[in-house]
């Protein structure tokens, strides 16, 4: 514990007083006391006692993790047989995988898609919640609730709604006149459904804080823009938006963490397929470790991939907050 | 092989669909990829509906001796940990588990196939055959069934040769280059294995 973090502790005498200055007379000012070194120990004991749930969950679930996976980079490991070492083998076959090379591509076209629609779709529920609606608190609870159902829950109803023969959507589609549209077995619609899915399925979190951002706009700046005569889309563009710029950050960020961590879509809608178009970074990890028991190489994917997440929200964090000032 | 698929998924006579048990019950598609455990679940969900069920197809003018063709097996394999402490007890278990009594209490019980040879000549199976019909044809196929080889990496492989297969069926490879993909994707594993 430091210096200045001293005086938070109840235990230690505020001050000592003397009743008044020797020279002066005049009444003496409280001067804070040294610390006295038992009690600081005490605190530091005490310190470390309320750190420690935490330390133990950071070292259970993400330092020995993380030192594990550090190992199995180098390691062939099938989970029942002893691991074998192999030195820069995983790394080796990682530089030249193509595989991961297109779930990297995969992961940046869902991206693509699903961050600006996600923002799009949540700032324009967010915009219609945030006036004067009948039943708000109900299409509020409403937006919200794909949030909390089950995600495999929702990617199987969506199986039913974008099945080719005979699902629902392209029925709607038919009895307007249409064509079927191949919505998970075209190489070409495949992400796309799956974007819509992830959106669908999260877009009432990101609803949730855009309207808590609009909510903390100050009235006095749309007054002072009323006054000035500015239309609606003047007060969006230069109030709304940029006063929520610093949920925008977040929003970008949770997204981004969110597209990279797709799965479940893939992986129950498609496998990954049609011709590997749905293959995403975490499914394909999924597949080498357990659908062919390659833990070491999945391993080495896995932490690539943490790096290269790490990354991209380090520029886009660094991008974003340069728009905002 | 993945030539004749190729033709076939292009003249449409195999659906490129998800979904395929809904949309065959429904009859909006006239052929999927199965095994017997649709027969109960058609039995339950589309009982209007006439299906009959075949070996997968091959070329015209492939040997008798090649038909049906070879598919590999999902075995339930049953293992006895040698840290038992009843051994003898596991191993008189694991032997009724794969005695014929075992065997005709699965296939009635799970519409699974035993794996035994002379299931249509057994006394003991007639009565359930003659009452499931369908499942004849699947215990005519069991006899060309084989083992998956005992090679580290034969999931991957196999998906290899899966994926070399959706390529070709998709036409975005010729059967020609599909086969060299896959040769190509195997060569990397036996290298990464070494």
């Amino acid at each position: 514990m430091t210096e200045t973090s001293e005086p938070l502790d109840m235990d230690t005498p505020a001050a000592v007083v003397p009743a008044t200055q020797p020279a002066t007379g005049i009444p003496a000012v409280p001067v804070a006391a040294a610390p006295i070194l038992p009690r600081r120990s005490r605190s530091d004991w005490r310190g470390a006692a309320f750190a420690a749930p935490y330390l133990l969950h950071l070292a259970l679930f993400f330092g020995y993790p993380l030192l594990f996976a550090i190992v199995l980079v180098f390691h062939r490991w099938d989970v029942v047989t002893p691991m074998q070492w192999v030195g820069a083998g995983n790394l080796q076959r990682l530089v030249a995988d193509d595989l991961f090379a297109r779930a990297m591509l995969n992961t940046g076209v869902f991206l693509a898609l699903h961050i600006p629609l996600q923002i799009g779709v949540a700032l324009l529920f967010a915009e219609l919640l945030n006036g004067k609606l009948r039943g708000r608190a109900f299409f509020r609870t409403v937006y919200f609730l794909p949030v909390v159902v089950s995600g495999v829950v929702v990617t199987i109803l969506f199986q039913q709604l974008f099945a080719f023969d005979g699902g629902y959507v392209n029925g709607v589609i038919a009895a307007l006149g249409g064509e079927a549209v191949p919505w998970l077995v075209s190489p070409a619609w495949a992400m796309p459904a799956i974007a819509l899915v992830a959106t669908w399925k999260n877009v009432g979190l990101y609803v949730l804080l855009f309207l808590a951002g609009l909510q903390n706009v100050p009235p006095e700046l749309y007054e002072a823009a009323d006054v000035e005569g500015a239309t609606r889309w003047q007060r969006w563009r230069h109030i709304t938006f940029p006063m929520l710029n610093p949920m925008m950050v977040t929003v970008v960020v949770l997204s981004t963490i969110g597209g990279f961590s797709l799965f479940v879509e893939p992986y129950v809608l498609t496998g990954g397929g049609p011709l590997n178009s749905t293959l995403s970074g975490l499914l394909y990890i999924y597949n080498q470790a357990f659908t062919f028991n390659h833990m070491g190489y999945a391993a080495t994917l896995g932490l690539a991939f943490a790096l290269l997440i790490f990354a991209v929200v380090l520029v886009q964090r660094r991008v974003v907050e340069s728009d905002v000032s | 092989m993945l030539g004749f698929f190729q033709t076939l998924y292009a003249r449409g006579h195999f659906p490129r669909s998800t979904l395929q048990g809904n949309a065959f019950a429904q009859q909006r598609i006239a052929t999927e990829f199965t095994g017997p455990w649709t027969i109960g679940w058609l039995d339950e969900n589309a009982p209007d509906v006439p299906v009959d069920f075949a070996p997968v197809p091959v070329p015209d003018g492939t040997p008798r001796s090649e038909t049906p063709p070879v598919t590999y097996g999902d075995y339930k394999n049953i293992a006895l940990f040698a840290t038992t402490r009843h051994p003898e007890a596991a191993w008189a278990f694991a032997r009724y588990l794969v005695s014929p009594e075992a065997d005709r209490l699965l296939i009635e019980t799970t519409r699974q196939i035993p794996i035994r040879r002379g299931l249509l000549t057994d006394p003991a199976l007639a009565p359930f055959f003659a009452a499931n019909p369908a499942m004849r044809r699947f215990a005519e196929q069991a006899t060309a069934t084989r083992g998956v080889d005992a090679v580290p990496d034969v999931p991957e492989m196999l998906d290899a040769v899966a994926q070399g297969y959706e390529r070709a069926i998709y036409g975005v490879e010729t059967p020609a280059e599909a086969v060299a993909s896959i040769e190509a994707r195997v060569g990397v594993l036996q290298a990464w294995a070494q």
